[in-house]
């Protein structure tokens, strides 16, 4: 291993842990204002949405038509999928599995 | 339960069955996502290898990061023939979303232990995050145990792991694995997660503000500023909702 790329990796790990440990501990210490506990009830579902849509609607970070685009309609079909089993596996399995079949037959 | 959570992190001896129990619920919650960010580690490891990194340089950064989205982003900017001062600051930008994610979960994190917190936020990826404030919120007001999200991303930790080894093994020989479709079991996932949350009309308009939001961002930004601009739009929305709510009530 050479020096400087361990000087690279290392300085990586200690900004990527910064980030992760500052407010981890926050709640532990001060008491969080309930209007601030209320505000945050919203970041896992906006976390979420930020997580899947983006992917989705805008492969390769540019917006593409859903006519062309494979992943809204497997979005679609593990959303319906979801919805009607209430089971999240067989959801995953399916959209994963039609993304696949379809981008090997355009692909051949 | 005074002691509960002063129990160290290496002692496996005094685990309980319940430790046990939520540690391996922390896992097999999170085995969709282990799974669908191996893609991504494939990835990271053969475009690592093909920026010149050694395979030891290769897993030693997934060792030591451990975040997915800022790992690729260093090798290809090491492929591009970025300097490393550019590349740690690019890192750090990248991650700054774990500040919005560790104050949500702090609430739920409040009676454990510094030395945990400290382990916890080491494992505190986006899968293993959300994964975790979903199972502690669905708890109400008992007791959240620290194990349940060791297991969540000490499961993560090892799944990226093992991708990083194949894809820095197999390096050159491996075409695009981003470009198989597998990819997808990682949105899917979330979108399995995110559609039970979804329970009132002030929700739909939030989800629906982030949605807008972070695709915009997403095709505008660099880095991961969607996320928290989403993030932010949202907790507007939502509170601008409630208070207009609440005083509609009072009319």
């Amino acid at each position: 291993m050479r020096p400087q790329f361990i000087v690279l990796i290392v300085a990586m790990a200690v900004v990527t842990y910064v980030t992760r440990v500052s407010l981890i501990g926050v709640a532990r210490q001060f008491e969080l204002h309930p209007l601030l506990i209320r505000a945050l009830e919203y970041v896992p579902v906006a976390i979420l949405a930020a997580l899947v849509f983006p992917v989705v609607v805008a492969p390769s970070r540019r917006l593409a038509l859903p006519f062309t685009n494979a992943y809204v309609w497997a979005a679609l079909v593990t959303a319906v999928t979801f919805m009607v089993t209430k089971r999240q596996v067989p959801a995953i399995m399916l959209g994963v599995g039609g993304l696949v079949i379809a981008r090997a037959l355009s692909g051949a | 339960m005074l002691h509960f959570g002063s129990c160290g992190v290496h002692t496996a001896e005094t685990m309980t069955a319940h430790d046990r129990h939520q540690l391996r619920l922390g896992l097999s919650q999170t085995l969709p996502l282990i799974l669908g960010a191996m893609p991504l580690g494939v990835a990271y490891g053969a475009v690592a290898i093909q920026a010149g990194l050694t395979v030891a340089e290769t897993v030693m950064m997934s060792l030591m990061v451990f975040a997915g989205a800022s790992q690729l982003m260093a090798v290809m900017m090491l492929q591009a023939g970025a300097s490393f001062p550019i590349i740690v600051i690019s890192t750090f930008l990248v991650n700054l979303r774990h500040l919005v994610m560790g104050l949500s979960l702090s609430p739920y994190l409040s009676d454990v232990t510094p030395r945990w917190q400290r382990v916890l936020a080491f494992a505190m990826t986006d899968e293993s995050y959300i994964t975790s404030i979903t199972h502690y919120r669905g708890q109400g007001d008992g007791h959240r145990s620290p194990y349940f999200m060791l297991g969540s991303g000490g499961g993560m930790y090892v799944g990226w792991l093992l991708a990083s080894c194949v894809g820095a093994l197999v390096g050159r020989s491996v075409s695009d694995p981003l470009a198989w479709g597998l990819d997808f079991a990682m949105p899917a996932t979330f979108l399995t997660m995110l559609l039970p949350q979804i329970v009132s009309p002030r929700l739909v308009a939030v989800v629906t503000v982030a949605a807008v939001v972070s695709v915009t961002a997403y095709v505008i930004l660099p880095g991961t500023w969607y996320i928290i601009l989403a993030t932010v739009a949202a907790v507007i929305t939502g509170m601008a909702l409630e208070t207009h709510e609440s005083r509609r009530a009072e009319t």
